[in-house]
């Protein structure tokens, strides 16, 4: 029975790690390009499950198609959407404010309004919820996990993992890492600073909107769920350092095991307590996170 | 030139913020046709959450006192010391918040010259008592009964969640052990004010019923999506009985298709008055034979005017629960004002704590909480009504009636 719940623990541990890390991976390229705190952030997360419900329980399920395409489509239009919402915001909004903290950081607390009062004009209060997308429950070690929750784990690892690599390998990937080291060396080397934080931008919002679509199978969709979120998010990426791609990664999963250690053997009060008891003493020894950098 | 236009732009997004936040979320609204000349207006003002994530109840409610105001008002109004009366309701968006409700209760209070409100939620009711109670407001609070608040020092507060007490848990904990054979009992509520004051009366039904063991009795964050951990912590003492306590519709109905996933086949009770429309989107085939409390089964012939002039006004056939169990409140209140021929609050206390209403039916809610909470003011119902999933519907079991289980 001990070993059951600790392989359980271990599960709901690296469900909710993949999805924090995926959340948070967005948040810090956001912040390490455009040098904002976008607290809308929670708001892609909240597009992403509503383009999934839109996709799937609206068309693609009734089309027909076998479901694991159809998850496969709803993911992508959602990252799609993310970004080009996202695009759009940086574009129209952020811009003029890059580099000032203040302003910017009363524009993402409007767009967070402005897109929670759009969802909710447009859908209504009522939760929606994509049932059944994968049915059944699988046991892993004893341990029960629902088909879905696994699906999360395996997906969102490899968007991660994706993540990961097309920052470290690719082109693009190092001209976003670049303009986040040193935006005026970047210029110098032929870097446009507009297209990048745009691009960076629609990158994050794309994360935080796959993640979305990722999780709406499991639990329901309205306008506020990506509130609850941004506060874990927002830990990720002060434990794993502001920026550091890997430091999210390692965070997303300390914050996500510690939950759900904490719930199971302490109760969900202390794992809560636990997540930020964790963060203080981290920050007291590393002010900078793990992976934070010294500028 | 951009500069400036975006430093324009930047200054009215923060202007547009700020008085969001502290602005009423929406101007008074006229909720009936014109008044007639003779007749003058007298405002109720509602401070209610109207977004963020308790916002459907808030709305909810919202929308069962204007039914409320409605069907005094289309009947000609109410009569005091000789003037004619029509009700005006006035809202403010709380947010669940303790300083916007003192915000609102002001800008009602003071600026509107309310004299009689509903603020929803525990926490806001405590934090604008000294508005209230100083001013001689009457609040007929849309949260629940408790002996923890000093309910005897807040003679102008009505506490009207509908039978909330260890008395409304008592109806139909008895059924279960009787019916189904149910000896332990696992509960689940929100954090808070409400799940403290719920998690207590769990504790304290059992101990009167007697022979219920409780094996958990926990507290998740309200908005909590993913029960995984806690079950966790629960299912392994295999409970008879799993219940989702006061949480909110969506969230309980997580509870039990996370639940059914985890392998749990006892009996599991949506126990905060479920939207079956809500339970049947998210738990899908997960909630069958899944029982709810105090659902609104639009049954009894009140009921189903209720029903009927909803969907006639929003047009909406999901009709929140709050509808049924707050929409009868301002006509009772109305008569209790008409009946003490003053707007003196004392005067009004006196006749509307003796008053009643037809929840289910029949004159079976009412302020009759003195023996539980020392106070009248309390609501409790005489009974609630039993549901229970059956391929996919909720059809209705029974109503468990208070006087089975009082001994």
């Amino acid at each position: 029975m001990q070993e059951q719940m600790i392989m359980q623990s271990v599960l709901n541990g690296l469900m909710s790690g993949v999805v924090l890390i995926l959340f948070s991976l967005g948040l810090t390229i956001v912040f390490g390009i455009l040098r904002i705190i976008n607290f809308a952030h929670g708001e892609f997360y909240m597009i992403g499950g509503y383009v999934a419900w839109l996709t799937l329980a609206q068309f693609l399920m009734k089309s027909g198609i076998p479901t694991w395409l159809c998850f496969i489509v709803a993911i992508i239009t959602s990252m799609i959407v993310g970004a080009l919402i996202g695009m759009v915001i940086e574009r129209l909004l952020l811009k003029p404010f890059r580099g000032h903290s203040a302003p910017s950081l009363i524009i993402s607390l409007g767009i967070i309004m402005l897109l929670q009062t759009g969802v909710l004009l447009g859908f209504g209060l009522t939760d929606k919820a994509l049932s059944g997308v994968f049915p059944g429950v699988v046991t892993v070690f004893g341990a029960t996990l629902s088909i879905e929750r696994l699906i999360v784990i395996l997906t969102g690892a490899v968007l991660a993992a994706g993540s990961y690599l097309f920052l470290k390998f690719t082109f693009m990937g190092m001209a976003l890492r670049a303009v986040a080291q040193d935006p005026e060396a970047s210029t110098l080397q032929g870097i446009s600073i507009d297209k990048i934080s745009s691009i960076g931008m629609g990158i994050g919002c794309a994360l935080a909107a796959g993640a979305g679509t990722l999780m709406a199978p499991i639990f329901y969709i309205n306008p506020f769920i990506g509130t609850s979120l941004l506060l874990n998010g927002f830990a990720v990426i002060i434990l794993g350092g502001l920026g550091s791609i890997p430091g999210t990664i390692l965070g997303g999963l300390i914050i996500g095991f510690i939950q759900s250690f904490g719930a199971n053997y302490l109760g969900t009060d202390i794992s809560q307590m636990m997540t930020f008891g964790v963060l203080v003493l981290v920050l007291i020894v590393k002010p900078r996170g793990f992976f934070g950098r010294g500028d | 030139m951009k500069k400036v236009l975006f430093a324009v732009f930047a200054v009215v997004m923060a202007m547009a913020m700020l008085f969001g936040c502290a602005a009423p979320a929406a101007e008074p609204k006229k909720t009936t046709e014109p008044v007639a000349v003779a007749a003058k207006t007298i405002p109720f003002a509602l401070i209610n959450p109207l977004s963020g994530p308790v916002a459907p109840w808030g709305i909810g409610t919202v929308r069962a006192f204007t039914l409320g105001a409605d069907e005094v008002n289309d009947a000609g109004g109410f009569t005091v010391a000789g003037q004619k009366y029509k009700w005006e309701i006035i809202q403010y968006d709380s947010k669940m918040t303790p300083a916007e409700a003192i915000n609102g209760t002001k800008w009602a209070v003071y600026d509107k010259g309310a004299k009689f409100i509903s603020i929803m939620g525990a926490d806001p009711t405590m934090a604008v008592r000294d508005i209230t109670e100083k001013e001689g407001v009457i609040n007929i609070t849309t949260s629940p009964p408790s002996t923890k608040y000093p309910m005897k020092d807040m003679p102008l507060t009505y506490w009207c969640a509908g039978g909330s007490s260890s008395r409304s848990f008592m109806m139909w904990f008895n059924y279960m052990k009787n019916e189904k054979g149910v000896k332990t009992i696992a509960s689940l509520n929100p954090k808070g004010v409400v799940g403290d004051v719920m998690k207590s009366y769990v504790v304290d039904a059992a101990k009167q019923i007697g022979g219920l063991t409780i094996t958990a009795n926990e507290q998740v964050d309200t908005g909590t999506t993913d029960f995984y951990p806690v079950l966790n912590k629960i299912l392994p003492d295999k409970p008879d009985l799993l219940m989702s306590g006061a949480l909110g519709s969506g969230d309980a109905a997580l509870m039990l298709k996370q639940a059914r996933e985890l392998g749990y086949k006892g009996i599991f009770v949506l126990a905060w008055a479920p939207s079956e429309k809500t339970v049947n989107d998210i738990a899908g085939q997960a909630a069958e034979g899944a029982y709810g409390v105090a659902m609104t089964v639009w049954q009894t012939a009140s009921q189903k005017d209720l029903y009927n002039r909803f969907a006639k006004k929003w047009d909406i056939k999901d009709i929140d629960v709050t509808v049924a169990l707050y929409g009868k409140v301002l006509p009772s209140f109305t008569k209790a004002i008409e009946k003490a021929n003053s707007f003196d609050p004392t005067k009004i206390n006196a006749v509307f704590e003796n008053s009643c209403w037809d929840y289910l039916d029949n004159c079976d809610a009412a302020w009759t909480g003195t023996e539980t909470f020392g106070i009248k003011r309390g609501l409790l119902t005489k009974g609630t009504i039993l549901s229970q999933w059956v391929n996919g519907k909720a059809e209705f079991v029974k109503v468990v009636l208070l006087e089975s289980t009082v001994k």
